[in-house]
């Protein structure tokens, strides 16, 4: 599960749907991503973090 | 916009299993196909079985090519994308494949000194279960068939499947353009003597290749209605009606088939012409082959409507379900070699034909109960998963959860009842069973339609 993507979102107050819209991708997209259930590409990771005005670091780094 | 490199993505693989799937459906046939001739029928006719041996060869090529040209693509994400570009071309070749061999086979068919026209048995037999795989792949993913168009208006959408219907057109047109050159070519320069005949070889041809445009496209207008419905109900949260039309025509159709089976089985020592039988017969195979596939469509979109389907557990059972389909159509064909051959052995002794008619009456039994065992299981697995999800309407959607165990009491049913000769009991009882399972589905349907499936928890 990504919590921080979805804690980030809906700090903006985007739905699933918003972001989908913002970034072109299709809401169930945002939702697998958000589940853990896509590993996206690093062009879809920078999309996601322009959208919601963030680093990569803030979104999908993974402490060990 | 709508795609993205996630559909990208899962439309690669969904492609790439279909094709394997369809290509070991392919090979089977031809086997199945070339066993039977040999045994049962008086004389082998390769012809018979050459769409299906082309196809199961090109779909082997077009695999075989995909997996060399980008091994170990596992670990290199660039050589993974391409590999998903291949396939979701590849699987079009094979479509093409399918259109074109059909349209040059035909005329091979009735040129090979062949009375009738030759039957579709691709898209009877191998085209319904690869549709329903293919859907049933691309669903577990979420992803949706025109996902390029789906969100677009009304009008914008129905013209771009249109132009989509066209475009395959096109390629039948092209298709069939050669093969009618050919022949030509052929049926002017070696037949010349046959005369009429020449005509209707021509004439097959065009047939052929209308026949394959308007089945395909039949189906693609079929997926793409069925998408439309239910991605908005999905954005409700609601049953798409479309589940319910899906469910109605394949109870429709099982009732129509075992209607055949009474009239045949009732009275059909009765008529005067066999042909009537032999239409009946034709109807009740029909029948049960499209009851099939809607049942399966109608499964397959309640599930995606219910957000069950990402739940890798359910899409086996599912597949499994089509696998055990494709099992029982090899043991029917199998049985009924043996069947022949056993009976060929006890030729004019009826008292061990009656022992033999008994004891494989007694194995079909055995075999029956082993399905029976399996559609429990499937059943009592689905119930498992499903009690899971927090739905609305709770126990309403065991319903048509319920249809995979009606089949085991059909396969069960089937077995004993072959044993007393008198199968149209059975038949009633199924015709009033189906009717009884569809008019209890609508009412709860009726109740539920509205009401949000999903809890807001």
């Amino acid at each position: 599960m990504n919590h921080k993507m979805r804690e980030k979102r809906q700090a903006c107050g985007l739905s699933q749907a918003d972001l989908a819209k913002a970034i072109g991708v299709a809401r169930q997209t945002v939702n697998m991503v958000e589940n853990g259930e896509y590993n996206p590409t690093l062009s879809l990771c920078l999309k996601i973090c322009r959208a919601l005005g963030c680093t990569l670091d803030d979104l999908f780094w993974e402490e060990k | 916009m709508f795609y993205d490199e996630r559909i990208h993505t899962g439309r690669g693989k969904a492609f790439r299993k279909t094709m394997v799937f369809a290509t070991v459906l392919f090979f089977l046939y031809a086997v199945i196909h070339t066993v039977y001739q040999l045994i049962a029928m008086p004389s082998f006719n390769p012809v018979s079985i050459m769409t299906e041996s082309l196809c199961a060869l090109i779909g082997l090529g077009l695999i075989l090519y995909g997996e060399i040209a980008f091994a170990g693509s596992q670990a290199d994400e660039r050589k993974a994308y391409q590999k998903d570009c291949y396939f979701a071309k590849a699987f079009y070749y094979l479509l093409y494949s399918v259109a074109g061999a059909y349209c040059v086979i035909a005329p091979i068919y009735l040129l090979s000194d062949n009375t009738g026209y030759p039957p579709n048995t691709v898209l009877f037999f191998i085209e319904i279960p690869c549709w329903l795989f293919l859907l049933l792949q691309f669903k577990k993913d979420e992803i949706p068939i025109n996902a390029e168009i789906l969100l677009e208006d009304k009008k914008i959408y129905w013209t771009k499947v249109l132009k989509n219907i066209l475009k395959f057109g096109g390629v039948c047109v092209g298709l069939t353009c050669f093969s009618f050159t050919v022949t030509l070519f052929y049926l002017v320069v070696y037949r010349s003597d046959v005369g009429l005949f020449s005509l209707a070889v021509l004439l097959a041809i065009l047939f052929a290749g209308l026949l394959t445009w308007i089945s395909l496209s039949l189906e693609y207008a079929l997926f793409s209605v069925a998408e439309r419905v239910s991605e908005k109900a999905k954005q409700k949260g609601t049953l798409s009606p479309i589940t319910i039309i899906f469910l109605w025509v394949g109870i429709g159709a099982g009732i129509a088939a075992d209607i055949g089976r009474i009239i045949i089985s009732a009275a059909g020592y009765e008529f005067n012409s066999a042909d009537i039988v032999v239409a009946f017969n034709y109807i009740d195979r029909s029948m049960a082959v499209i009851g099939g596939y809607f049942t399966g469509l109608f499964l397959v979109y309640f599930l995606s409507e219910l957000r069950a389907l990402p739940d890798r557990k359910l899409v086996k059972i599912l597949s499994g379900n089509l696998l055990i389909r494709v099992i029982n159509y090899v043991y029917g064909v199998l049985s009924s070699i043996i069947f022949m051959i056993m009976l060929d052995m006890y030729g004019g002794n009826p008292e061990a034909e009656y022992i033999f008619y008994v004891n494989s009456s007694m194995l079909s039994t055995a075999i029956s109960v082993f399905f029976m065992i399996f559609y429990a299981c499937l059943t009592g697995l689905c119930f498992k998963i499903l009690s899971g999800y927090t739905l609305a309407g709770k126990w309403y959607w065991a319903v048509p959860v319920l249809t995979f165990f009606i089949k085991a009491i059909d396969l069960v049913l089937n077995g004993i009842i072959m044993i007393v000769y008198d199968r149209t009991a059975f038949w009633l009882l199924s015709v009033v069973g189906t009717t009884a399972i569809g008019i209890l589905y609508c009412l709860v349907y009726k109740k539920i339609k509205e009401k949000p499936l999903l809890s807001a928890e």
